[in-house]
């Protein structure tokens, strides 16, 4: 672990609205020659790092959330739910959804070196 | 925080992390700050069109926020307007082009002096008895002034900071090169000419083609211009088409294990624990990113409990 942006960070949340914001622009970018893949790659690095940190240092709320479980997947310690009839509530507000897909890294091995 | 604070807060975090860190990388590949800048424009552009951000609670959008703050760089919104209006330009053209290749194909070949003309080809044998000869002469005539109206227009008055997210992208997006046929004004209509034919049959043919999309309600083609988007469109709906057949081979077939493609509700996040009990499932997630109902939510800490029937 010699520099700290050596880190691995989980890429997951680039699926998320914010991240794929970012991905559509850099592809974009990247696809017209205006930036490199080696920078492509850097910034999206950085957007991991950037949203990891920020996710687990400013985000407070808590939820709570169930639902019937509708598959199940846990393969490359990487849970998949998806759930029917599930309902999230945050802060008193709850939210129901017919049917809603969770992705789940292993919060406990990300801040260790990678193994290999 | 709020979902937009936060976001805001990321979006800032990594510009300024690749204005400072990856200073070398853009250097190394001739970049300058306008196009870390243009990153963020049009990020926060497309994450604002995503409508993920719930309204915010307390204080003003993201974006007027950002454009304002962000110096605008200078040569964009010009390129932009510009762009957009080759855009347009190009496309009228080509549409003029089609419509008045339509009407040479009418007028012209049966010389001018004429009022009303007969076809040239098998397949168009009464439509062309409506067209005056003027409104084809018109049509011709109004080419080059068009030409000349769009290759010259001036720029825009498209209020440049609202078109400024999308500029770079309309910049890079593949454009027609407008340099090639436009520029000649006079050559063109001869070389229309003499292209004539070839385009002809290649347009007839087309129509052939797609004779069986239109043939609805005419086995004629439309030739008077109204109806050139709708075989435009028949052919794309038949490279639409063709294209979904060629997808449906066996090996497409929709996998059991992921029954839905698209899960428009989801929530990506990390878990610290996941237990059984019997047909409980009891979870405990953390760092989350919730996107239900259109609407992005997030979380420190989750606790679910899911049952599986």
């Amino acid at each position: 672990m010699a520099a700290n942006n050596k880190q691995n960070y989980y890429e997951l949340y680039r699926r998320s609205s914010v991240g794929e914001a970012l991905t559509d622009t850099l592809e974009e970018l990247l696809m017209n020659q205006y930036i490199s893949s080696s920078l492509y790659q850097k910034i999206l690095s950085q957007f991991d790092k950037s949203i990891n940190e920020a996710l687990s240092n400013t985000v407070k709320s808590k939820t709570t959330f169930k639902g019937n479980l509708h598959t199940y997947r846990f393969c490359d310690n990487v849970w998949t739910f998806i759930l029917d009839n599930a309902s999230f509530k945050t802060d008193g507000v709850e939210v129901k959804v017919k049917r809603v897909k969770i992705v789940a890294c292993d919060a406990n091995v990300q801040d260790q070196p990678p193994a290999k | 925080m709020s979902v937009s604070n936060v976001y805001k807060y990321i979006i800032e975090e990594v510009i300024r992390n690749i204005k400072t860190e990856l200073k070398e990388d853009f250097a190394n590949d001739g970049l300058q700050d306008t196009i870390i800048d243009e990153i963020q424009h049009m990020w926060e552009a497309r994450l604002e069109q995503s409508g993920a951000i719930p309204e915010p609670e307390d204080k003003t959008p993201q974006v007027p926020t950002t454009g304002a703050g962000v110096p605008q760089n200078k040569t964009s919104p010009s390129i932009t307007s510009q762009a957009q209006q080759n855009i347009s330009a190009t496309e009228s053209d080509a549409r003029n082009a089609l419509n008045s290749l339509y009407q040479l194909n009418n007028g012209t070949p049966q010389a001018t002096a004429a009022t009303t003309t007969t076809t040239t080809t098998t397949t168009t044998t009464t439509v062309p008895q409506q067209i005056p000869q003027e409104q084809s002469n018109g049509q011709i005539q109004n080419m080059p002034s068009l030409r000349e109206a769009t290759s010259s227009a001036p720029i825009p008055t498209n209020s440049s900071s609202q078109s400024l997210p999308s500029s770079l992208s309309l910049i890079m997006n593949p454009i027609p090169q407008n340099d090639g046929t436009i520029d000649q004004e006079d050559e063109d209509l001869e070389e229309k000419m003499k292209n004539k034919k070839f385009l002809d049959n290649l347009i007839i043919t087309n129509i052939l083609k797609n004779k069986f999309n239109i043939s609805g309600e005419d086995d004629i083609p439309q030739n008077d211009g109204n109806d050139d988007d709708d075989v435009l469109d028949d052919e794309e709906a038949n490279i639409n088409k063709v294209e979904e057949d060629s997808l449906g081979s066996d090996l497409d077939d929709e996998e059991d294990d992921d029954p839905d493609p698209v899960i428009e509700h989801y929530v990506l996040c990390q878990y610290e624990k996941v237990t059984r009990i019997k047909n409980k499932r009891k979870c405990i997630f953390k760092d989350g990113i919730m996107h239900l109902n259109g609407k992005d939510s997030l979380f420190h800490k989750a606790n679910g409990e899911v049952v599986w029937l």
